[in-house]
């Protein structure tokens, strides 16, 4: 055994011979500290201690010690950079001499067990990172001290970053050090740094990848990077590294640091202790060789090629996919071989080091190959049923569904901060009868195969719909749209699945799914609102017809709970043949992270609403429609678009030399048939919307009467389908009403009677237009057209 | 004594070492020569715990070598292509090797440093080939080892510098009992050193043996004889290992005792006849062709 005197004399010696790195790492952390952190420092003292300011003793330390510690956590990148590089070169630099014979010969025919060469080594690579670290950190406190400015919360603040950044550090390095063990020459370890820190967060990429682009009804949307690396974390020591320290940057708090902590501990230690293993195992002779262990070079060359292929593979299918003609198998099968075909073919050679040897272990070769034209062919023809995938209705417990055009708008908040409209619906909807939903579900689950069918392999037939039943009624009755299914088994897992589908389709059941209060109180934020726990600081209340804000700062809790109530009161019906008449902004204070910050959510007040109007009108707000109002002094429609399509809009006929939207037509001819297209009806497809004459048309009513007839008609919902379970309709005529100024009281304001040309712009309700207003606009168009 | 009992390494598909018996004694030198590619530096390799057997034991005495550091305080290994430090000097080397060799000498270094005129604080990657060699036969003394393994080290020394290397084994040898084991594939490099010699040849020992115990049984004999000698019926009866003849001077080696040998040509009249000392190289054509080998073939 080497005794302690010894090894600390090793360490020493050792260090001399590393002394380059040490340099480098102070100059990097006297750069930071003394440099960077001096120049803040004096400038956050000079700026904080200006008369102007007029901050007590007691202010400019705390402002002082506020922005000091926002800098450790804001400067997360660069000693990130600084763990990540110093590792590299650390654990590099420090077990080199395993890819040396020379160095082979030297230090293993000293009397020194491998421990203790190895341990040397490690401590000495942390040690590098660590002291200058410390010691700039110790400087910056001393300098704080000497400015009087410091306080705990720097102390704790620098000393839990370096914690974070060190933790950082070590796994990188026991990452680099584990690269190192396993190959032979620097160059095969550079790649190998590069597999151990990147392979996992790629390979879930590229699964991501496959999902996005093979499957239809996945739910998670596209992959962010910052997710593939927190779902490896534990696979890949750069995915631990960034995704702990973003977390815990970002959100500026040490919540589930501890535990995380501990996982660290293990995770470096099973590290540390697999490097000693494989140092052991690791025959002095393979200095110099591609790879250290025999036993890895199959799974090295396997694991890499396979991914490589699938890449190729889906290289190729982008090249060539066409929307129309949908994707080439034997492209997407070609790519894949070739892909694993060269991977293992360079890897192989690269092992030798002699290019003669890239078709070595040939079988190998051929299942490398096949599973990498195999793999993407499992999504392209979804043999698991992924996209089909209904479960049994006895084997499920309850069910969330939510969609885009059927949820309000407004901000959504948990304790735990902010979420979005879906993720709130999904964690707290929790339907038990869930009939409605599973037979949605299955409609959905069951078009799915057909869109894959479509999507793939080129479309069928005619897929556009006609003009006709397009318009149907006078307004649109298709409008696809999202419909995600959460399905919680009675095993405790979740599935989740996102489809797209006509509304209008299944508005039935949408209408039964509604009605459910299980359903309206995961999809309205106003739930959330009160269960986030959020202060309410005060409300606003806005009148459509006279344009008239109130800030409302008593009760509003109790409006907002009777608000609830009336959500839950209202049925789809109602809100469907309702139209809103005012509408409340609810201010509350967010306590998410250090600093407390103020945020709104919006609800429109429908006449229904008799519990919030009532509290409303306590504290002297009435709301009335659009149709009450009687100091209306015009009202304009406009129509954007071509007279061909106001026919169409309103069921009218259309010329049939008119009938140049071929639209039908282009969708199934690709760009490169022109030519044949040609042939057969001499003329050349239309590759965009027929080139009618296209107008902006605006008519105005003045007449009582006339407006009389339209305030019928119309409907307040500014912000469209944010605000109902509908979706947006009549987006072709917009109608802005002016309302005249009257004199009077207060409460006539309020009511809508007052202010001078205040317009506001309203939509008509849905299938019904006045004749009027069609008539009108008509014979614009028609006199413009001409 | 270092002990190896059927050691075997190979590297992928080549046999380096094969099943090789060898024992070294104590205060001897021992020299272990073969052509290039015959196992000599794997095998010390692994005398030197560097590479661990694939099969077989090697013991210094009685202790196994491989990740020993108690066996391994016992020897100081010179590679064919010493490493040093990045930058190092011969002084910050001995400041390295006294904490890793305990019984290490920094007075006796400094000295040697000073008899073979190499700078301590002169930067190492500035020194010659040579210089190179010497210093590591340097380190290697001064680390007081029982025993000291050196691979080619004798390549590269000039002359003057090799016989102040072989003078100082020798003192080694007799001070302390020093046992150098020293691979070559240039027998005359060893000749005058060895006392133990071990030829490998393919990975395998072809012969083991005291330098001693071969010259015994072997003689050259330098003779010149008249025209009418019967030197050629003379020679049927004794046991010819090789026959120059240059005119009337014969340069014969035989096999045999040397009195029988010096009466059998004593018996042709020669006119002048003297026994001469055996080169290495010469013994090993005898005792490798006994062993049914073509030396020449296999190591010139």
């Amino acid at each position: 055994m080497t005794s302690r005197n010894s090894f600390f004399n090793l360490l020493k010696e050792d260090l001399h011979r590393r002394l380059w790195t040490l340099i480098l790492s102070s100059l990097v952390f006297f750069g930071t500290f003394v440099v960077a952190f001096t120049m803040v420092i004096q400038n956050y003292v000079g700026r904080f201690s200006r008369a102007s300011y007029g901050f007590t003793n007691a202010q400019f330390i705390d402002r002082v010690s506020d922005n000091l510690c926002g800098d450790f956590y804001a400067c997360w990148p660069w000693f990130m950079v600084v763990a990540i590089v110093g590792a590299v070169i650390c654990g590099m630099n420090g077990f080199a001499y395993l890819h040396s014979r020379k160095q082979m010969d030297f230090y293993h025919s000293l009397p020194v067990k491998r421990e203790a060469i190895f341990s040397v080594r490690l401590i000495n690579g942390v040690l590098i990172y660590a002291v200058p670290y410390l010691v700039g950190l110790l400087y910056t406190y001393l300098l704080c001290v000497l400015y009087g400015v410091m306080t705990w919360d720097i102390f704790f603040c620098g000393l839990f970053m370096f914690v974070l950044h060190f933790m950082g550090y070590l796994v990188m390095y026991l990452g680099v050090i584990l690269a190192m063990m396993l190959t032979g020459k620097l160059v095969i370890a550079f790649f190998g740094i590069c597999i151990v820190n990147l392979y996992a967060p790629l390979v879930y990429a590229l699964g991501w990848v496959l999902k996005d682009t093979f499957l239809v009804t996945g739910y998670e949307g596209s992959m962010d990077f910052e997710t593939a690396l927190a779902v490896t974390r534990w696979f890949s020591p750069t995915s631990f590294y960034v995704s702990m320290v973003t977390e815990i940057s970002e959100s500026e708090s040490t919540k589930g640091f501890w535990l995380l902590f501990v996982f660290f501990l293990l995770f470096a230690a099973v590290l540390t202790v697999l490097n000693l293993w494989l140092y052991k195992k690791r025959a002095s002779e393979k200095a110099d060789t591609a790879m250290a262990f025999k036993v890895t070079e199959p799974v090295f060359r396997v694991l890499i090629s396979i991914p490589v292929g699938v890449v190729v593979g889906l290289l190729f299918y982008a090249i060539q996919y066409d929307y129309n003609w949908g994707v080439s198998v034997f492209w997407l099968i070609f790519g894949g071989l070739l892909g694993g075909f060269l991977c293992h073919g360079i890897m192989e050679a690269l092992y030798n080091g002699d290019i003669k040897k890239c078709l070595s272990h040939k079988v190998q070769m051929a299942v490398t190959m096949v599973l990498a034209a195999a793999i993407p062919l499992i999504f392209l023809y979804d043999i698991f049923g992924y996209d089909s995938y209904l479960p049994k209705k006895q084997d499920i417990k309850n069910m969330a569904v939510i969609s885009s055009e059927m949820r309000f708008g407004g901000t959504y908040y948990t304790k735990d901060g902010w979420i979005s409209p879906v993720n709130y619906a999904l964690e707290n909807m929790e339907v038990e009868d869930f009939d409605a939903m599973y037979e949605l579900a299955g409609i959905l689950s069951e078009d799915a195969g057909k869109n894959r069918t479509e999507r793939f392999f080129g479309y069928s037939g005619n897929y556009t719909v006609s003009a006709e039943s397009y318009y149907a009624g006078g307004v649109g009755k298709v409008e696809y749209t999202d419909f995600i299914i959460r399905y919680t088994l009675k095993n405790g897992s979740e599935v989740i699945r996102r489809y797209e589908y006509n509304f209008y389709a299944v508005m039935d059941l949408l209408e039964l799914i509604y009605n459910d209060n299980e359903y309206k109180s995961a999809a309205h934020p106003v739930f959330s609102l009160l269960e986030s726990g959020c202060p309410i600081t005060h409300m606003e209340c806005y009148a459509p017809t006279s344009g008239v804000t109130v800030k409302l700062e008593k009760n509003c809790t109790a409006i907002v709970e009777a608000y609830k109530e009336d959500i839950l009161a209202m049925s789809f019906d109602d809100l469907k043949n309702s139209a809103p008449i005012g509408e409340l902004t609810v201010h509350f204070t967010v306590n998410e992270g250090y600093t407390p910050y103020e945020d709104s959510s919006n609800f429109l007040v429908y006449p229904e609403m008799t519990r919030t109007l009532a509290l409303l009108r306590e504290q002297g707000v009435y709301l009335q429609g659009v149709q009450d109002a009687n100091n209306i002094g015009s009202i304009s429609v406009s129509f954007g678009g071509s007279l061909n399509e106001f026919k169409r809009l309103f069921g009218m006929e259309v010329p049939e030399e008119d009938e140049t939207e071929t639209y039908d037509m282009e969708m199934s001819v690709a760009y490169e048939d022109y030519e044949m297209y040609y042939e057969k009806f001499g003329y050349f497809p239309q590759t965009a919307w027929a080139p009618e004459y296209y107008q902006d048309v605006v008519v105005e009513f003045t007449d009582p009467a006339e407006i009389a007839e339209i305030k019928k008609c119309l409907v307040y919902r500014q912000y469209g389908s944010e605000f109902g379970p509908f979706p947006e309709t009549n987006t072709y005529l917009s109608t802005d009403v002016y309302f005249e100024m009257q004199t009077g009281t207060m409460e006539d304001l309020l009511a809508g009677e007052g202010l001078i040309g205040w317009t506001e712009r309203f939509r008509f309700e849905e299938g019904n237009i006045p004749q009027i207003v069609i008539d009108r606009l008509l014979d614009k168009l028609s006199g413009e057209a001409n | 004594m270092i002990e190896a009992k059927n050691v075997s390494k190979s590297f992928s598909d080549i046999l380096a070492v094969d099943n090789v018996s060898v024992t070294i004694r104590e205060g001897s030198v021992f020299g272990m020569i073969g052509t290039n590619g015959a196992g000599k530096s794997t095998f010390l390799r692994m005398a030197a715990g560097v590479f661990r057997p694939d099969s077989g034991t090697i013991t210094l005495d009685d202790m196994p070598v491989y990740e020993n550091p108690a066996a391994k305080q016992e020897f100081f290994y010179i590679s064919d292509d010493q490493y040093f430090f990045a930058n190092t000097t011969p002084k910050e080397l001995m400041r390295y090797y006294s904490v890793v060799y305990p019984k290490f000498d920094k007075e006796r270094m400094k000295k040697m440093l000073a008899q073979f005129n190499l700078d301590e604080k002169r930067k190492v990657a500035t020194f010659s080939k040579g210089m190179k060699k010497q210093l590591s036969v340097i380190c290697g003394i001064c680390a007081n080892t029982k025993y000291l393994f050196c691979d080619e080290t004798f390549d590269g020394l000039d002359p003057v510098m090799r016989q102040a290397v072989k003078s100082i084994f020798a003192q080694e040898i007799a001070e302390r009992g020093l046992t150098p084991v020293i691979a070559s594939h240039n027998l005359r490099e060893l000749e005058d050193i060895c006392d133990h010699v071990g030829l490998l040849h393919r990975g395998g020992v072809l012969l083991s043996r005291d330098l001693e115990d071969m010259k015994v049984n072997i003689h050259k004999v330098q003779c010149a004889f008249k025209a009418d000698s019967n030197i050629e019926e003379v020679l049927q009866n004794v046991d010819v290992v090789k026959k120059e003849i240059r005119g009337s001077l014969y340069t014969i080696t035989a096999r045999g005792n040397a009195d029988d040998i010096r009466n059998q040509i004593q018996t042709a009249n020669p006119i002048f006849m003297e026994l001469l000392p055996l080169s290495l190289e010469e013994i090993f054509i005898s005792e490798t062709e006994v062993a049914g080998y073509d030396i020449k073939k296999l190591i010139f």
